[in-house]
């Protein structure tokens, strides 16, 4: 079974692949209803959300539990990645960045709970599984940032996390935190790895780096890259053709 | 010895952690911002721990073991007074390289490149930038006029 939703205005698809029954139908809306949850709580756009309130009165705000744990997973990742990725903007704290692979990650234990073989595909970041066993991969195209209906590589992955951060539809939503400038080059950058945190966070403070985000890449283990530069020309890391088809 | 040490290098990073968060919080400005460069290397901080621990702890100065932390090395001494954790004392700290010079100083792999082609469709998921819902709606009104 397969259903999408628009979501924190971003896609969310869900594919299972098992016979139709009531707990399935439920999981689908137990992760659907999640989403709608997390984007009511977090999202910056929402005025009665915790972030919200959070950057309106942060004398007076009580963190919530959940908040903490992503706040908590933002620093560690700040300083992870030597401070390339960032959740204050203007003064203001936005984990936004965060908060979507962090949902992902959830809604992928609460599927992994019951099943073994599905994907969910939160605008453009990915999580699949499949059971141990099984011969056929999920195949994942990264998308050609210069033509849209195109893909320009197949990733087969069994089980694991591929992220994309890119400058070509946000309109060049990604700054480098130490000098303010727009990032220009790379266009689009993607990770596989186990987590999709890591991955998603990795993939966003790696295009903060410009070019050279591949070379800190290479130099991280269980991570594998695929960049795509402004002349049309991709540079990998040493092992992510392994996970070519 | 050593667990004991190690075991407080844990409690001293989330004691560390939760003092940062409140420490913030109360000032105002909740603020996670990327270490400041500084050139002196083994620089002593001293942080004030106002925080109430219900662990039974032997007195004295531990210092843990040096971890990594990505892009440099974290240290930290743990202070127990009166059987309590009295202050944590960062021996090291990654900060004494810039962030930039930090990335461009990692070892220059000869990474393979390669032009990117255009590849068979046939692919179950789509890895790419996150659309906005503007860009999706773009997209969708240019499908559904296809479809027209």
């Amino acid at each position: 079974m397969k259903q999408t939703k628009i979501i924190m205005a971003m896609p969310i698809t869900l594919q299972i692949n098992h016979h139709e029954d009531l707990l399935l139908f439920q999981t689908f809306k137990k992760v659907f209803n999640y989403f709608t949850k997390i984007d009511y709580k977090f999202s910056p756009y929402k005025i009665s959300s915790q972030i919200s309130r959070l950057n309106q009165c942060p004398n007076n705000f009580k963190l919530s539990k959940q908040l903490t744990e992503i706040l908590r997973i933002c620093h560690d990742y700040q300083i992870k990645t030597a401070g390339y990725f960032q959740i204050n903007y203007n003064g203001l704290i936005d984990p936004s960045g965060l908060v979507k692979s962090y949902a992902i990650n959830e809604a992928y234990s609460m599927i992994k709970e019951h099943y073994d073989d599905f994907y969910l595909e939160v605008g453009g970041d990915i999580v699949v599984s499949k059971p141990i066993n099984s011969s056929q991969p999920w195949t994942i195209g990264i998308r050609n940032p210069f033509e849209f209906n195109q893909i320009v590589k197949i990733v087969a992955l069994h089980n694991g996390a591929v992220a994309t951060s890119g400058s070509y539809i946000k309109k060049n939503h990604i700054y480098n935190p130490f000098n303010g400038q727009i990032i220009t080059n790379p266009i689009s950058l993607t990770v596989v790895g186990q987590s999709i945190i890591e991955t998603d966070v990795m993939a966003t403070a790696a295009f903060a780096m410009g070019p050279a985000g591949i070379n800190w890449l290479e130099n991280l283990n269980g991570l594998e890259a695929y960049m795509i530069e402004a002349d049309k020309q991709a540079t990998m890391t040493s092992y992510f053709e392994e996970y070519v088809q | 010895m050593k667990k004991i040490i190690i075991s407080i290098l844990v409690i001293g990073v989330v004691v560390g952690y939760s003092l940062l968060v409140r420490r913030d919080y109360q000032n105002n400005q909740l603020k996670f911002t990327a270490p400041k460069s500084k050139n002196t290397k083994n620089q002593s901080s001293q942080v004030i721990v106002h925080h109430k621990t219900y662990l039974k702890l032997q007195n004295g100065k531990f210092i843990g073991q040096s971890s990594n932390a990505y892009w440099g090395n974290v240290q930290v001494e743990a202070v127990v007074q009166a059987n309590r954790l009295s202050g944590l004392n960062i021996l090291s700290y990654p900060n004494s390289h810039p962030a930039s010079v930090y990335i461009n100083q990692q070892v220059l792999p000869i990474l393979k490149k390669e032009a990117i082609q255009k590849q068979s469709s046939k692919v179950q998921i789509i890895s790419g930038a996150t659309f906005t819902s503007e860009a999706f709606i773009q997209s969708l009104a240019s499908a559904l006029r296809k479809a027209n």
